[in-house]
């Protein structure tokens, strides 16, 4: 776990807009394969970036579920690293802010597809995000709308 | 696919490429003409340079998006295509059994 | 039945169209074959020996006629005029082209279907009791909760890239059908004091290369626990199943390398430091869709005595009827196990024909169960020679469910890219010689099961008879074990001894019911049998006349 300064190229934000990067300091860098919860202080004011080695280790959504739940919305949490254009729904859902994408990620995969991303894949699931929401939240009449 | 070793038994084999189609996920063979659904015109690589060279052609295929899974496939003899792999026969063979239902469809063709 | 609201549907339109779109940026080059895999695989596409293969789920093995009538025509349009059902409840069809895919989806959308996670290192379609709702022995319909889980699993993101596949059964009743401990997770469900659903949790059970056979991980969790326990339960197997060796990153192998109390208690750990108000409104849903299953229970009739004059509907009456908990109806299996046939296979034209006769005789339902056969489940008892003469028809009356000869057989290396032996010529030649000699003596609770390699899709570790297809230089060689369970006494076969080449296999199969039947005493099973003899008698007689003629 190292403090560094981490630039991603371009920043897919939660809303699904994809922006032009800036640059990230000081952020608490962690590997899902070596790394836990436990790591993050209680009250961390860094921001949280969880790298993906590779696509297929899907290790880092929970460990990044676990932090948004022990955390709450304050804590920044920002993915990097090997992820596709398919798999921002993922990430977010899972607790994600932010996922970096290299200008080479963003040319093998495709502007547009990073771009669409969310509007493609499926957004509504039953079980609702940490932050509420779900169709069973709207099937039972608990969303806040 | 890594590259084949050619050692052992196979090292003095013959080879021909084989891959399945990204379209349709048929077998195919590599030919002079390009890829057939027979292995029975298949480029025989018949030394480890040869072999190379239908590996590397494999690759190419593959990132052109015609192709997946391209590999090479050790033949049992010097002459006829039969491959020494009991799965590579059934593969070239299809499926032993008569098939039920009537053959309809357009994956019949 | 379940049935589908806006959500539901917009959820397998949009996941349809997301398909689509994956496959045109991958003949655009913009992902890579690598990348497509695991996209493709979680909608049930493989790609095979000859073809793609689409795998498309049947959740908990439940089917309208109207499902039923569309997986004929998929069979008709897409493939080549017939599928294959299989031990999950699921069908594959194995002539699919990826062109075609997204279409297929469209069309299974239109009859609230889909081929969501019936591949891929995600929760796959969750099984059950093919006779759930209509068994007499069963405590807890096993549906809505099964119905629960796909919901609560269906694009779960934090389970879509797990360490590897992961199987979920659910039962409800005395006997278990769904081979529950040989899942992942099986959860048993009864009825508490109160009258509230409680739910056994076991853990780790699987085939494959390791057999295990589950144990028991929690009992009686309550319906508004059991969800925040699996997603945890799912959780630390995200986090610490192991990635570097496919053959060891199973929960079984993760619950007996971490041992089951250091699992436990990593589970509960996990619990007890997150917000568990995502799954508030789990029972609210689970009341919701139990509504819906109720709402379908057929009402009483009155008994019919059924004529047993005719010999051979009085045998499919005791083979292929079984005692319904609701008055007046039976559940009729239909076996797809007819002398010679491919075990699960199912034409087309056969398909239309068993919708409409479920349309006609049972309540428009249809089951699959994994033993690969489909269940009317709701027939008048007065309609069962009716359904019998249209079954005789049809070539689908072959009486002999429970039997030896209907057999379990995977796809094996007539199609399978993993196999290592063909599966389904030995299931055919075997159904045959098996009807024969079980219509002369009574071969009933012996289970004959066949996988084409080590991966046990056809479940051959959990069968009285097991035969494991191996490739011995080039030749195909078959294993064989016995006295393998697949219900509530589950236990892994052992295995007896060499293999056998496929010419000599069926002689030492019937060697061996010789020695069985030498050796019963008072009608015991094949796997009493061999806990009170051992080995050694049926190896004798399987291997003698070979080591006679060395």
């Amino acid at each position: 776990m190292t403090d560094q300064t981490n630039d991603g190229d371009w920043v897919l934000e939660k809303s699904g807009e994809l922006k032009p990067g800036s640059s990230l300091p000081d952020s608490l860098n962690l590997d899902p394969d070596t790394h836990g919860p436990g790591d993050v202080p209680l009250g961390i004011n860094q921001p949280v970036l969880i790298t993906f080695n590779s696509f297929a280790n899907g290790r880092g959504f929970s460990l990044a579920r676990q932090l948004r739940e022990r955390h709450g919305p304050s804590l920044r949490i920002v993915a990097q690293g090997h992820l596709l254009p398919d798999q921002a729904r993922h990430a977010f859902q899972s607790g994600f802010d932010e996922i970096l994408i290299s200008d080479n990620a963003l040319k093998a995969y495709g502007a547009h597809a990073w771009d669409t991303a969310l509007q493609t894949a499926v957004g509504a699931l039953y079980l609702g995000e940490v932050s509420g929401g779900g169709i069973w939240s709207r099937r039972h009449g608990h969303e806040l709308t | 696919m890594g590259t084949t070793k050619l050692s052992g038994k196979n090292a003095d084999r013959a080879h021909i490429l084989t891959a399945n189609s990204l379209l349709t996920g048929r077998s195919l063979y590599w030919t002079p003409e390009g890829w057939s659904q027979s292995p029975d015109n298949a480029i025989r690589a018949e030394n480890s340079e040869a072999v190379a060279e239908l590996e590397a052609r494999g690759k190419a295929e593959e990132l052109v998006n015609m192709v997946v899974g391209a590999y090479v496939v050790p033949l049992a003899s010097r002459d006829g295509n039969e491959p020494v792999a009991m799965r590579e026969r059934r593969r070239i063979a299809g499926p032993s059994i008569a098939l039920p239902g009537a053959l309809t469809g357009p994956a019949s063709a | 039945m379940y049935t589908y609201d806006a959500h539901d549907q917009a959820l397998v339109d949009a996941r349809a169209h997301e398909f689509r779109d994956q496959v045109a940026r991958r003949l655009a080059g913009q992902i890579s074959e690598d990348e497509f895999k695991p996209l493709r695989l979680q909608n049930g596409l493989y790609l095979q020996l000859h073809a793609y293969m689409l795998r498309v789920a049947i959740p908990y093995g439940v089917l309208s006629a109207d499902q039923l009538r569309m997986l004929g025509f998929l069979a008709e349009r897409y493939d080549r005029g017939y599928g294959h059902f299989t031990t999950r409840q699921n069908i594959q069809y194995n002539w699919t082209q990826l062109s075609d895919v997204a279409d297929m989806l469209d069309h299974l959308a239109s009859v609230q279907m889909h081929a969501i996670q019936t591949s891929g290192n995600c929760i796959r379609n969750v099984t059950t009791d093919a006779y759930a709702g209509v068994a007499a022995d069963e405590w807890v319909d096993p549906r809505p909760v099964a119905e629960l889980l796909r919901q609560w699993s269906t694009l779960h993101p934090e389970f879509a890239f797990l360490p590897r596949k992961f199987k979920i059964a659910v039962t409800g009743a005395a006997e278990d059908r769904a081979a529950m401990k040989f899942h992942d997770i099986g959860i048993a469900a009864s009825l508490g004091e109160n009258g509230e659903p409680l739910f056994d949790i076991w853990v780790g059970g699987g085939q494959g290369r390791t057999p295990r056979v589950a144990v028991l991980f929690e009992a009686g969790v309550s319906l508004p626990n059991l969800l925040p326990v699996l997603d945890a339960m799912l959780r630390v197997y995200n986090l610490h199943g192991r990635r570097d060796n496919k053959y060891k990153a199973r929960i079984k192998i993760l619950v007996a390398e971490m041992g089951l109390e250091a699992y436990r208690d990593e589970v509960y750990a996990d619990l007890a430091n997150r917000d568990g108000s995502v799954f508030d409104e789990a029972p609210k849903e689970y009341a919701r869709i139990e509504a819906q299953f109720a709402a379908a229970q057929q009402p009483p009739l009155t008994p019919t005595n059924v004529d047993r004059t005719d010999p051979a509907f009085a045998a499919w009456l005791d083979e292929n009827v079984m005692a319904h908990r609701v008055e007046g109806y039976a559940a009729v299996t239909i076996s797809l196990k007819s002398k010679g046939a491919i075990p699960g296979d199912a034409t087309a034209d056969q398909m239309k024909a068993i919708a409409d006769l479920a349309e006609r005789h049972s309540a428009s339902e249809v089951r699959v169960t994994h033993r690969q056969n489909l269940v009317l489940p709701w027939v008048p008892q007065d309609e069962l020679r009716a359904v019998f003469d249209a079954l005789v028809e049809l070539g689908l009356a072959e009486a002999n469910i429970g039997l030896a000869s209907d057999i379990i057989a995977c796809p094996g290396l007539d199609y399978c890219a993993l196999a290592t032996a063909r599966s389904i010529p030995v299931a055919q030649r075997l159904s045959i010689e098996l009807r024969e000699r079980e219509r002369r003596e009574d071969l009933r609770g012996i289970t004959v099961n066949i996988s084409g390699c080590i991966n046990a899709c056809g479940h051959h570790h959990a069968a009285t008879i097991g035969i494991l297809g191996l490739n011995k230089a080039e030749q195909e060689n078959y294993q064989v074990t016995l006295a393998g369970r697949a219900d509530e006494g589950a236990q892994v076969g052992s295995i007896l001894g060499p293999g056998f080449d496929a010419e000599s296999l069926p002689s030492a199969i019937h060697r061996i019911l010789d020695a069985f039947q030498a050796l019963r005493k008072d009608g015991e099973d094949l796997a009493s049998v061999y806990a009170r003899v051992g080995k050694d008698p049926f190896k004798q007689a399987a291997f003698a006349p070979l080591e006679q003629a060395a």
